[in-house]
């Protein structure tokens, strides 16, 4: 998203904003004080994940009274015997719980491309009845938050039944219309009619225009909404909590959440606190993998967007 | 290139399917209570009953009780701890089915369920007869007039978890009343080395409630036989003592006001920032999960501080029970069950020696075993004879409304107001008695 409002923004404001900066960078001084500014938000987004890195290699007293403070490794490195944990608890119910997160993840991200490609599409390059009508119902429905619409969902999926199965989870996840949103305003600057209209000229159909020209073309914006339906069903926590029971169909945020509880629970309770935060280091690098594999394509969008 | 990207998204969305459908397959295999059974069942034959609990070492007393009767096999799944298994029960109870035959609650939350009438009174089905075999205050919390409507697991009578070497270093003895317990903390304070004596979390819930116990307060009464009737007095004369004494520590720095059970508390329990965990008998093992090898810290337990030493009152925090919900197939057996998972010595002692638990099964509580046991922790000290059994004996039970998640937001509520010197602790409370008789209103409750 950052990167189409970006590409967006600074097509518009070259002219105006341009000069100004020239002039800034040519005394140096301002330049020191953003590169601080920019340390500075390096630090604060680093922190949180170096935190828990280092927190994935201590062991439940370590964690709270170890000899390295929060955040730096002590004397013993536990990392595997935490990992060893992982696999014995409840006999390596969270190896099932992170399986379930990439289905959950994977299906609801992939099925919310597809469906955000064609509508954003169809919203962008074809004139039809309602379609501003449409589109305004659909800017709305950007507003609402998904967590909003958490009980809805539910009383929905109870009375047909779905309620603690797979699909409770995946159906709602395929909808984001913020990802329609983005795709329909990427394909209106990305696509030129023109290229569309000489393609109907050729004697291609319209399948095959969406298919050959549409679509690669659209490739960053695909990749964008892809990866940010993806993390958004994998961190989503509300809606399995509240439309899951079972716990073999948990996701990785809400089964190491209930540990939590359980941490925390003073009678019959159990201090599960290293395999916590090691559960919580293990299911955030499959994402920061997607992030760094993906990040051609986002790359690839930058310079697509100004080739016009 | 293209094509390449499509046939990778096609692969990807058709493992998606693929996947999906082999597990909804499985699900419609079997009836979906028996696919989701934790544990092993060893008679097939065997009708099934299906248990929620979330108990430590919870799978090896199930195997214990499966290998011990041919006649009945549990199912069990762990559902979640606490609110998270209640919201659950909730959930079933308004959708009429989902619910398991038998289910760990607190007995704090039994009346919140009884007055939904969705648990079975067990006297019925012969828990009069097994009485006797369990602590009487745990008893009583599990009772509400006549009725029976869970079966005592485990207990958390209070005591007071002390670190020896602090005190020593302080010159501090160890105190027996709450007028002691001041004097010890200002002499702590004035000692110099950072350490307070202790921590009066305004999230303590069940804690604050067991500390006004002591004094005498009772803030609910009710009974399930007229569940539309309830007595509130949250803010009555031992309620106030209680509160006005931690608000003067409070005031004075000489307690820390920390949340419990955040990462910050948990840390400060285990650094010596505090020289004292008031503790419930589940306590210790709290402790020892955060903290195992701490070699500078020397623990020891005493007596909760009293405010009368010759007319002791003891008082209990926590503590969880079986029981059989309204949709249970068959309740007469999933009765049997409630009262047979801890009902025996060799499950009860699994609960204890592996999960920690302080039983309320007598024939075990009242062992020579139990009371001698040794715990490392605390330098080998018998802290089940020295304090906690004796505490146990001497609890009487308390009454909880069925409102009791919500009365424990607004207390904490009034609590925090009060450490932040908003207003006194009597203002405190009886602001929290208004908000309680309100809510109870409007609940369409009579306030007695």
């Amino acid at each position: 998203m950052a990167l189409v409002t970006d590409t967006l923004q600074r097509r518009d404001g070259r002219k105006g904003r341009g000069s100004a900066s020239r002039n800034r960078a040519r005394n140096g001084g301002p330049r020191i004080g953003s590169h601080i500014f920019l340390l500075i938000l390096v630090i604060y987004f680093i922190t949180p994940l170096w935190w828990l890195t280092v927190a994935s290699t201590k062991d439940t007293a370590g964690l709270f009274g170890g000899s390295g403070g929060p955040l730096w490794f002590d004397d013993e490195f536990h990392f595997f015997s935490n990992l060893q944990g992982l696999f014995e608890r409840q006999d390596g119910i969270y190896w099932r719980w992170l399986g379930n997160s990439f289905l959950y993840a994977i299906s609801g991200g992939v099925g919310a491309t597809i469906l955000a490609v064609l509508a954003g599409y169809g919203f962008a390059k074809y004139n039809f009845r309602g379609r501003a009508a449409f589109f305004g119902i659909l800017l709305g429905a950007v507003m609402v938050p998904l967590t909003a619409l958490v009980i809805p969902t539910f009383v929905l999926l109870s009375s047909v039944g779905l309620v603690n199965t797979i699909w409770a989870v995946i159906l709602p996840s395929l909808l984001s219309p913020f990802g329609v949103y983005l795709m329909r305003v990427f394909a209106q600057e990305a696509v030129p009619d023109e290229l569309l209209d000489a393609a109907r000229i050729d004697g291609a159909g319209e399948i095959r225009t969406f298919f050959q020209i549409a679509l690669p073309l659209l490739r960053p914006a695909i990749v964008t909404v892809l990866l940010l339906s993806v993390v958004g069903t994998w961190n989503n926590f509300f809606l399995p909590l509240a439309v899951l029971s079972d716990p073999l169909l948990l996701p990785v945020t809400v089964g190491l959440n209930g540990w939590q509880a359980l941490s925390n629970a003073g009678s019959g309770g159990e201090a599960l606190w290293n395999l916590i935060t090691t559960g919580a280091f293990i299911s955030i690098i499959p994402l920061i993998i997607a992030f760094l594999s993906l990040q051609k394509y986002w790359q690839g969008g930058l310079s697509l967007g100004s080739l016009k | 290139m293209k094509a390449n990207f499509l046939a990778s998204a096609g692969i990807v969305a058709a493992t998606a399917v693929a996947l999906t459908g082999c597990s909804a397959g499985s699900d419609s295999g079997g009836s979906s209570e028996a696919a989701s059974c934790t544990n092993t069942i060893v008679n097939a034959d065997a009708p099934q009953v299906t248990v929620w609990a979330w108990y430590p070492a919870f799978d090896e007393v199930v195997d214990q009780f499966n290998n011990t009767n041919d006649d009945v096999q549990i199912c069990w799944t762990n559902a979640g701890q606490g609110n998270d298994e209640y919201t659950k029960f909730s959930t079933s109870i308004e959708s009429g089915s989902g619910a398991p035959d038998v289910i760990q609650l607190e007995s704090e939350v039994l009346s919140s369920f009884t007055i939904r009438d969705s648990l079975v009174d067990l006297t019925e089905f012969g828990a009069d007869d097994v009485e006797a075999d369990y602590a009487e205050g745990a008893w009583e919390d599990a009772s509400s007039g006549d009725a029976v409507y869970a079966i005592p697991v485990d207990g958390g009578p209070m005591g007071m978890l002390y670190r020896q070497d602090l005190f020593d270093a302080a010159g501090i003895e160890v105190p027996t009343t709450w007028e002691e317990f001041e004097a010890a903390a200002r002499k702590l304070k004035e000692s110099g080395d950072g350490a307070v004596i202790g921590d009066f979390p305004t999230n303590g819930r069940a804690f604050n409630q067991a500390l006004f116990a002591q004094a005498g307060s009772v803030p609910f009464e009710y009974d399930s036989a007229s569940p539309q009737e309830i007595g509130i007095n949250v803010n009555d004369d031992g309620a106030k003592k209680v509160l006005e004494y931690w608000d003067g520590l409070v005031k004075d720095g000489l307690v820390a006001t920390d949340d419990a059970f955040t990462a910050d508390y948990n840390t400060k329990l285990v650094d010596g920032s505090y020289a004292v965990y008031l503790a419930a008998a589940w306590g210790p093992g709290y402790l020892q999960g955060l903290s195992d090898a701490d070699p500078d810290a020397v623990w020891r337990a005493a007596p909760l501080p009293q405010w009368d030493a010759a007319n002791p009152v003891q008082v209990n925090w926590g503590g969880s029970t079986f029981a059989v919900t309204e949709q249970a197939k068959d309740k007469e057996l999933a009765a049997k069950v409630a009262m047979g998972i801890f009902g025996n010595e060799e499950g009860m002692n699994l609960g204890v020696d592996k999960g920690a638990l302080f039983p309320s099964y007598a024939p075990v509580l009242d062992s020579a075993a139990f009371a001698d046991k040794e715990y490392e922790f605390f330098g080998g000290q018998q802290i089940n004879k020295d304090v906690f059994l004796e505490a146990a004996a001497g609890y009487e039970g308390a009454t909880f409304s069925p409102f009791q998640n919500y009365a424990y937001d607004q207390l904490t509520e009034q609590l925090y107001a009060m450490v932040q010197g908003e207003k006194d602790a009597g203002q405190a409370l009886d602001d929290l008695q208004a908000s309680l008789e309100q809510y109870a209103t409007e609940q369409g409750f009579t306030v007695k």
